[in-house]
């Protein structure tokens, strides 16, 4: 009895307006104190259409459906719908009566409707209609359409979110978590021009949001020729399309329909999603409308060729999206070049779907080898490229390789235009930009790399104009030289500091340089006054006996004085590890995790750690037996098999022996010991290497999984009659809904506040089962200005 | 497009480089660079086995090209005399012009002026007469 008499006063209290000023005089005296405290007891939600309405005809959303249909009605005929998808179909099939005295319906295919007007285009409105309600469900089609009727100002665009209005009425399912981002975002429409003689696609994942430094070079090479063309990078699009539909229509990670999720960070250098042949048939079936739209436009525009870039990370689609083209238009001729096609016989394996491929650098063969084919002709037997119409005994020539990297100068902005630093950032607005200064590396010794080309640079001042160009933009001032040996020429890389200081340009900026006795703290300071902030000497080994086995050619001097120079100067030097290397001991293992822990000063943060990879084009791959490898297997049979590196399983080495086992060990040792010392692990990619290990599979292996028979069959039969991907998470009914002026926030109902609320009849519970119980809601409405 | 082979002995030269920028100058993308002198560090030149790989992979470079430009220089020392030697046979075998330059005409090192900028209009010209004319046959 006391207890309902102390709530039936709290209850006035609050009802009062007095309840609420003092409640906003407390947030506004410790607004930090109380958004942490916000915080704490619930989060910011939105509501989600496409969760809202799974279109199954459930009882809840039949409800939502309802809601909406009398808002439409309400108007009469001042209002249109814009039909394109489903939603249209099932608000018709479910609300017609509802729906009969609106105006009527904008389809771009003018289908018919029943005692409805029906009109192609938003200019054909009459006068009269001055709301069209966006009948999609879709985050991003529903702003593509905003963005449509915006351009008429005389209409007013409605779309379901109008259900925010009744957040208890709702299926629960329809609220996810908010987070900040930059959508919406004004994404280009996909429109390939008709005519062309090349297309040059480059689609996703390209590790991080940056303008393509490998499609710059041959869109330039293809400018030069003066074919006609267009390139299209899809990379930052889909990037986009998969944020905002995982943000903005699902508030969680998108599941294949194997039941594999697609992580938040999808594009981040360490996922493994785009790598494992595993996932691409369900990957293709999550990209489906867009794999569709892509090749049925370039079904439409009918270039003479299609070109394009391929690396690991995009085999999965460049690969169906070629097999699907000669399927339906024989006579396009399919061009590839990029990272997979390094060497002749990587390329091969890697990307067999080819009619021509162009290996390593193509900045000089790109364009003559399309104008020859545009010409009419099937050019065969040229150096640099391999074709399927080169006569059976012609032996692979190198190309020329690019000598002059001034002339070839940078990245493009050209590709997208004005819209490039729209696209090329992260869904949190972040933008960087990678701007190579060489090309190959100057040693090119390291007995396990495979980055050993010739070593070119350009020049500083061009390279710092270069700089300048793209700030110009508006672009953000963070760089990275994502090149093999950036200080490959120390003496650029001192002149290149003096100018962008000379011309006191403000960026900050990131590379990987070579270890070298020569640099001082007054070098390292240069480079911190001209906006270094960090520094990766790819220094793989810590050992004096590991160091001669990786053929560094530096000395654990040298390796302690660069670091410690560069943290005087006030830079962050990153380190990372090869380790289960030929000839390598316990010792080491354990020398290398006490001069790391002990010398933590200089080596605040392992940037990586890999364990010994035996791949193409290293030192170990041409002449294992020197140094003490061994195969499980005819080694001739595994090099044919295995022609980009081999599994770690199926190599050892001797004196001391290691094999795989003897690898995950030491790498779960040095992890261990690491994570015990607090050492800066700074890579998720160190846990995605290590997961590797433990899981049995590692790149290499996963490259192995492509040729898999049955997968080649199943990737084959890859067609485009998959049912379309969807996403409906169960709802879990263990929170309290409160609407706060035009946002939804949602707390845990185990928090005290809450619990309170709830009794006190200030919010509720959203469960069906609550629902049915009480139709009486309330909600507490603070002024918007808090 | 001029496909080039300038001849080299796998070490970056002064005289390799003024010829490229020389060449640049005249063409710019118009050329093509067969002569890539960098080989792989793990090959000893010295080593006879390494060495008749490097004979394959020069065999290599010249056989696109259809104009090979002879640096006499390179005969000044034995490493450089036995790639230039190698070149020239192979160019012969391949029936590929070679176009010798003696790099003195063309420069003023003597004067301390940057390599780059002593070529003058005078003597690029005689340079892209002597290709012209070798390209026409």
């Amino acid at each position: 009895m006391r207890d309902f008499k102390g709530k039936d006063l709290l209850r006035s209290f609050i009802n009062s307006s007095a309840f609420l000023k003092s409640w906003v005089k407390l947030i506004r005296s410790a607004n930090s104190i109380v958004k942490a405290r916000v915080g704490d007891m619930g989060e910011a939600v939105t509501f989600s259409p496409y969760l809202c309405f799974k279109m199954d005809g459930d009882k809840r959303e039949l409800n939502a459906l309802n809601l909406i249909a009398k808002e439409i009605q309400a108007l009469g005929n001042s209002v249109a719908i814009y039909r394109d998808g489903p939603f249209f179909d099932f608000i018709m099939g479910n609300q017609k009566a509802q729906l009969s005295n609106i105006w009527g319906v904008v389809d771009s295919k003018k289908r018919l409707v029943e005692h409805l007007n029906v009109v192609e285009s938003l200019a054909e409105l009459p006068e009269c209609v001055k709301h069209i309600f966006i009948c999609e469900t879709r985050y991003e089609d529903i702003e593509n359409k905003k963005l449509l009727v915006d351009q008429h100002q005389r209409l007013e665009a409605l779309t379901p979110n109008l259900l925010i209005k009744y957040p208890e009425q709702v299926p629960t399912r329809s609220w996810i978590k908010t987070t900040k981002s930059i959508y919406p975002i004004n994404l280009p429409l996909l429109q390939i021009k008709s005519g062309l003689d090349i297309l040059l696609l480059d689609l996703p994942a390209r590790a991080g949001q940056q303008p393509s430094v490998g499609t710059s070079y041959i869109y330039k090479a293809l400018q030069r020729e003066g074919v006609s063309s267009q390139t299209i990078d899809l990379d930052p699009v889909w990037y986009h399309k998969f944020h905002m539909h995982r943000l903005k229509d699902l508030g969680g990670e998108p599941m294949l329909s194997n039941g594999v999720s697609i992580s938040e960070d999808a594009w981040g250098y360490n996922d493994r999603t785009w790598v494992d042949p595993r996932l691409w048939p369900y990957l293709i079936e999550y990209f489906q409308q867009d794999i569709s739209e892509l090749l049925n436009g370039i079904s439409a525009a009918n270039p003479k060729i299609v070109a394009f870039s391929v690396h690991a990370r995009n085999e999965w689609i460049t690969r169906h999206l070629a097999r699907q083209l000669k399927k339906i238009k024989p006579e396009i001729i399919i061009l590839v070049g990029g990272h997979s096609c390094y060497t002749e016989h990587f390329g091969k394996g890697a990307f067999p779907e080819y009619d021509y491929m162009l290996i390593g650098e193509a900045d000089s063969t790109v364009g003559p080898i399309v104008r020859e084919i545009c010409d009419g002709y099937k050019p065969k037997n040229r150096p640099g490229v391999i074709s399927i119409f080169d006569d059976k005994d012609f032996k692979y020539l190198p190309g020329p390789t690019p000598h002059n990297l001034d002339m070839l100068g940078g990245i493009t902005f050209e590709v997208w235009g004005d819209k490039t630093n729209l696209l090329y950032q992260t869904y949190e607005g972040e933008q960087s930009t990678a701007l190579p200064l060489t090309r190959g590396c100057v040693w090119s010794r390291c007995t396990f790399c495979a980055e050993r080309f010739s070593f070119r640079t350009r020049s500083s001042s061009l390279y710092v104009d270069e700089i300048e160009t793209v700030l110009a933009t508006g672009r953000a001032n963070e760089f990275n030289a994502s090149d093999s040996d950036f200080g490959g020429r120390p003496e650029v890389l001192i002149e290149l500091c003096e100018e962008i200081i000379r011309r006191d340009i403000k960026v900050r900026f990131t590379g990987q340089i070579r270890l070298n006795k020569n640099f001082d703290v007054n070098f390292f300071k240069l480079m911190k006054r001209a906006g270094l902030h960090s520094l990766n000497f790819g220094s793989d080994a810590f050992t004096e006996n590991t160091i001669r086995l990786q053929q560094k050619g530096y000395s654990i001097e040298t390796l302690i004085q660069n670091h410690r120079d560069c943290v005087v100067a006030g830079l962050t030097p990153v380190v990372n590890m090869v380790i289960g290397v030929p000839g390598e001991s316990e010792k080491d293992i354990d020398e290398t995790i006490e001069l790391i822990v002990k010398r933590r000063d200089c080596f605040p943060i392992v940037n990586n750690i890999n364990a010994a990879l035996l791949v193409q084009n290293s030192v170990w791959w041409f002449e294992p037996e020197k140094y003490g490898i061994g195969f499980f297997g005819d080694k001739e049979d595994i090099y044919r098999k295995y022609y980009f590196g081999v599994p770690s399983r199926l190599w050892y080495s001797t004196g001391p022996y290691i094999d795989k086992a003897v690898r995950a060990t030491r790498f779960k040792r040095i992890l261990s010991s690491l994570e015990k010392a607090d050492v800066g692990l700074a890579s998720k990619e160190i846990y995605s290497n290590f997961n590797d290990m433990l899981g049995g599979v590692g790149h290499l292996d996963y490259r192995e999984l492509s040729l898999d028979e049955s997968l080649i069959k199943w990737h084959l039969s890859a067609d485009d009659s998959k049912t379309k991907y969807s996403y409906y998470p169960e709802t879990e009914n263990k929170f309290t809904y409160i609407k706060f002026k035009n946002q939804v926030m949602r707390f845990d109902q185990s928090n005290a506040i809450s619990r309170l609320l709830l009794d006190m009849g200030l919010s509720h519970w959203v469960t069906d089962e609550q629902k049915q119980k009480s139709k009486k809601y309330n909600y507490i409405n603070i002024r918007s200005d808090v | 497009m001029f496909e080039i082979f300038i001849t080299h002995d796998w070490r970056e030269s002064d005289n390799y480089n003024l010829i490229v920028k020389s060449i640049d100058q005249l063409f710019e993308f118009g050329w093509r660079n067969y002569s890539n002198f960098w080989h792989d560090p793990r090959l000893r030149i010295t080593n006879q086995g390494d060495a008749s790989i490097l004979e394959s992979i020069m065999h290599e470079q010249i056989l696109p090209a259809r104009l090979v430009i002879e640096l006499p220089h390179l005969s000044k020392d034995s490493r450089g005399k036995k790639w230039l030697e190698y070149s020239l046979a192979v160019a012969r075998e391949l029936e590929i012009p070679v176009l010798r330059i003696n790099i003195d005409d063309y420069t003023e090192k003597d004067k301390g002026v940057n390599y780059a900028e002593c070529i003058d209009e005078k003597k690029l010209e005689k340079l892209r007469k002597s290709i012209l004319e070798i390209y026409a046959g």
